[in-house]
């Protein structure tokens, strides 16, 4: 039998700290723009935004203790071939005997994710399901959709029983052939379209009829409805079906852009942590048709609000990043001297999965002292053996640091650092999000999952210090 | 030291610079034959070489093995052994000569080093090795400067000095290269100029650097015995020592404190032993050490127990480490002036050393000098080669 409840768990976002000022952007143009969209740092992509808020989430649900179900919604997919989700998976802890799902290419994903994690778990195929959306959309410099679109991460933890903060509890789809914006398989960037053609016939029709099918399954008017979330990727379309719909329509603290699959995950979870116990949300994505759902928050949200709390995390985007610096974060001012292929290993990156994605080393059981990376001798005590496996922890502080230029870079330096984990241990890599001069000795940091480059033809990711986020933001001089 | 007593009696060096006019063969027999020279000696007596260089991919198999030497100088058949220890080979493939005669295998060898680096471009050498090189993520952005400006700001954090300090380290060696005829930089800087030269790994700027260096340095070794009825000069060897620490993932265990180096302590304590030194300033005359960048200096002296760590600043400010100071430290313009090709540094600073011992520094001269001490660093401070001479018969 399903169980009688099924939903969120909890949610968390990655949205990324910087954020490109529209009026510059346009002033490099046509001159006509304003506003601002998120941009993610040279080294994220959809992967490591979708990981980073997967690995967010987990924690907040408390943890992984059984197969969990992963599911990753992306247009922006870093590999053509091969799936994404299971780095998501690595990272959050979700590997092993469960399946994985990638919802690719549509926008949509973002809502379908939700459902078919929703579904799996009514189905009784698994306990628990991760759904992580993530989007770093490569648009034509000069485009419309450079402007339009943003860069984040969303995901959340879809679960049963007492737990559930916001159950799902109404559902319905359109789906509709019709020409949308699109990226040929050939192409680098997303193609001007008809926008009007498309708003006007089919993808505000799409989204109202999904709306009110959803709204219909949970047996709601629109009036029922305390706000909708309108993941369109076309601002005029969100106001056009919420005013249609007569609901307000959810906005994030700051402008983000659009943010394709991430979207509705973000924007719901931004809802919810207002949301008063027994309200419902209307939650609505697109994509060659649309896809909605409702959502009811539950008695418990009034007690849990911080594990579907996102709003630190949007108004974290704070820092004006140049456009200049953007285009060659982008490799769109292209320079060959930026880019680096370092030797890299398949069989090393398969044998030390763990410690690279899941930051795993080794205690020692005589010294205590932290092996990271992992040894078969212990490097204080001389041991070898009575090892125990330990993850390290993600928060420090600076121990010290050193800023060069020596090392390329689409960025301003490469700042290399040593933290002084929380607890015990040390990490050494590269600092991100970071200008050298905002960098001492001492500030908190905090190990964020990156892209390191390229070598050997495939993705390698591991960790890099950020800065612990200063909720007040430091504004980047242009 | 332990078995045969052993002797330096001959030492030769190339002109460090970018020898754009010289192959890695052209430079290793040149030394090879100068320090043949100096000690008066034909190659056919020389039994056994050791051979350091650390990069021989950048000098198209030059110092790939020991037959890379053994063919250009005409030493075969005679054993050649490559030693590769980071920037510590050179005073590694000495240490190994020494050994060689120490054991009474054989009454005469040579160490050469010997590395040629600007037969690519700066950035396609060590910084292109850095990139490339090691574990495909972590640590992954390390530099060569970027190792040792962790200490730099660590230090600087701890004791609270600026980087005057380091400024003062670049002015001392330039003004001491200036003196010297081997030196790649032959240019005095004002300490303005260190201070203002561009940023390349904060807080090191280009002038708290060393340059990437052509040159190679050979040693002639042989027993106290024979130097004693052959020469009139020769130095003793009182102490020849390696110590090894924690390699690239060092910066990822808990006690390393980013102020001094392990491994030149642990070097310094059984050098000193081995040549009964229990008052390094007073007992030792003149020291070259590995300044390859100018917090390295800094580190090493303190890591040598010649000043303590709060006070080096200040005494370098004051001349303390001055030719004519209280403790001269690197008379040669080090690292700094001579520049630093990887496997040579270690036999140049011998080279020096026997100089000084021998009164024929020039310029350099630390009057009187009698016992030398040459500290050969690998890695950040994750090996270290000690040597310690003492000069007989110039007084």
């Amino acid at each position: 039998m399903a169980p009688d409840r099924i939903g969120i768990l909890a949610g968390a976002a990655s949205v990324p700290t910087g954020y490109l000022d529209l009026a510059e952007v346009g002033r490099a143009y046509d001159g006509s723009s304003k506003g601002r969209r998120a941009v993610a740092h040279f080294d994220e992509d959809a992967v490591t935004l979708a990981a980073s808020a997967a690995l967010a989430a987990v924690e907040r649900a408390g943890g992984v203790d059984e197969p969990t179900m992963t599911v990753l919604a992306t247009t922006a997919a870093p590999y053509k071939v091969r799936a994404s989700a299971s780095i998501v998976a690595a990272v959050a802890g979700t590997t092993g005997p469960a399946p994985s799902r990638e919802l690719a290419g549509g926008a949509r994903g973002g809502v379908a994710a939700l459902v078919a994690a929703a579904d799996a778990v009514a189905a009784g195929r698994v306990r628990r399901a991760l759904v992580a959306a993530g989007e770093r959309r490569p648009a034509e410099p000069g485009s419309d959709w450079e402007r339009t679109y943003g860069d984040g991460g969303a995901a959340v933890v879809v679960g049963s029983g007492d737990g559930v903060l916001a159950e799902l509890v109404g559902w319905g789809a359109v789906t509709d052939e019709v020409v949308e914006p699109f990226a040929l398989d050939t192409g680098s960037f997303a193609q001007p379209i008809d926008m009007s053609l498309w708003r006007k016939t089919a993808l505000a029709p799409s989204m109202i009829a999904a709306a009110n099918a959803a709204l219909a399954d949970a047996g709601l008017a629109p009036k029922d409805v305390a706000g909708a979330v309108v993941a369109s990727d076309d601002p005029r379309t969100a106001k056009l079906v919420g005013a249609q719909l007569g609901v307000p329509v959810v906005a994030p603290d700051v402008p983000l852009g659009a943010m394709g699959a991430a979207e509705p995950l973000l924007l719901a979870l931004r809802a919810l942590e207002d949301a008063d116990p027994g309200a419902h949300v209307l939650v609505v994505g697109f994509g060659n048709g649309a896809e909605a759902v409702v959502l009811r928050a539950t008695e418990a949200l009034a007690q849990a609000r911080t594990r579907v709390a996102v709003t630190a995390d949007i108004k974290a985007n704070s820092r004006t990043l140049p456009y200049t610096r953007y285009l060659r974060h982008r490799g769109l001012l292209a320079a060959e001297s930026e880019v680096v292929e370092p030797l890299a290993s398949q069989a090393l990156t398969a044998r030390e999965a763990a410690s690279l994605y899941r930051l795993e080393g080794l205690v020692c059981g005589k010294c205590d002292a932290i092996q990271f990376p992992k040894r078969a001798v212990c490097w204080r005590c001389g041991a070898r053996e009575g090892f125990d496996t330990t993850t390290l922890g993600r928060t420090g502080s600076l121990f010290t640091y050193t800023a060069g230029t020596l090392y390329p870079t689409p960025d301003v330096a490469t700042i290399m650092g040593v933290a002084q984990l929380d607890g015990e241990g040390r990490f050494y890599t590269q600092l991100t999000e970071a200008l050298p001069e905002e960098v001492s000795v001492g500030m908190q940091v905090e190990l964020v999952f990156r892209l390191m480059h390229r070598g050997g033809g495939f993705n390698n990711y591991f960790w890099k210090l950020r800065p612990v986020k200063d909720a007040a933001g430091s504004e980047e001089a242009a | 030291m332990s078995g045969t007593e052993v002797a330096v009696v001959g030492v030769g060096c190339t002109k460090f610079g970018e020898r754009f006019d010289s192959s890695w063969e052209d430079l290793a027999v040149e030394a090879t034959f100068e320090a043949l020279d100096d000690a008066s000696m034909d190659l056919g007596q020389v039994e056994a070489a050791w051979l350091g260089t650390t990069f021989p991919g950048t000098s198209f198999g030059g110092g790939e093995s020991g037959v890379s030497l053994a063919d250009p100088i005409g030493f075969g058949p005679r054993p050649v052994t490559r030693v590769e220890n980071q920037c510590a080979s050179g005073m590694d493939a000495f240490r190994n000569a020494v050994l060689a005669v120490q054991s009474g295998e054989y009454e005469v060898t040579i160490a050469v080093g010997a590395e040629k680096l600007r037969d690519v471009s700066p950035r396609g050498s060590l910084v292109a090795g850095a990139v490339k090189a090691f574990h495909p993520v972590r640590g992954k952005g390390v530099t060569a400067p970027g190792m040792f400006a962790l200490l730099a700001t660590r230090q600087m954090h701890e004791f609270g000095f600026g980087r005057e300090a380091l400024a003062e380290v670049a002015y001392k060696n330039h003004r001491n290269g200036a003196k010297n005829p081997k030196a790649h930089f032959r240019a005095e800087i004002t300490r303005e100029q260190a201070l203002n030269a561009p940023m390349m790994s904060s807080p090191l700027g280009l002038l708290d650097c060393c340059p990437t260096t052509d040159g190679a340095a050979a040693v002639i070794v042989t027993t106290q015995e024979y130097a004693e009825k052959h020469y009139d000069r020769y130095a003793v060897v009182r102490s020849s020592v390696l110590a090894t620490n924690f390699w690239v993932d060092g910066p990822y265990l808990q006690d390393v404190d980013f102020i001094g180096f392990r491994a030149t302590q642990d070097s310094a304590a059984k050098a000193y032993a081995e040549a009964d030194i229990t008052d390094p300033v007073k007992q030792i005359d003149v020291v070259e050490t590995h300044d390859c960048f100018t917090i390295t200096e800094i580190v090493n002296i303190g890591d040598l127990g010649l000043a303590s760590r709060q006070d080096i600043p200040k005494l370098m400010a004051e001349g303390w480490f001055d030719i004519d100071g209280e403790m001269p430290v690197n008379t040669s313009g080090g690292l700094q002036s001579c520049g630093h090709p990887i496997g040579a540094t270690g036999c140049r600073m011998i080279y020096q050393l026997c100089n000084q011992l021998w009164d024929r520094a020039g310029e350099m001269q630390v009057d009187g000098a009698k016992v030398g001490m040459a500290h050969n660093l690998g890695g950040p401070g994750a090996l270290s080669a000690l040597t310690i001479l003492e000069g007989v018969g110039v007084r």
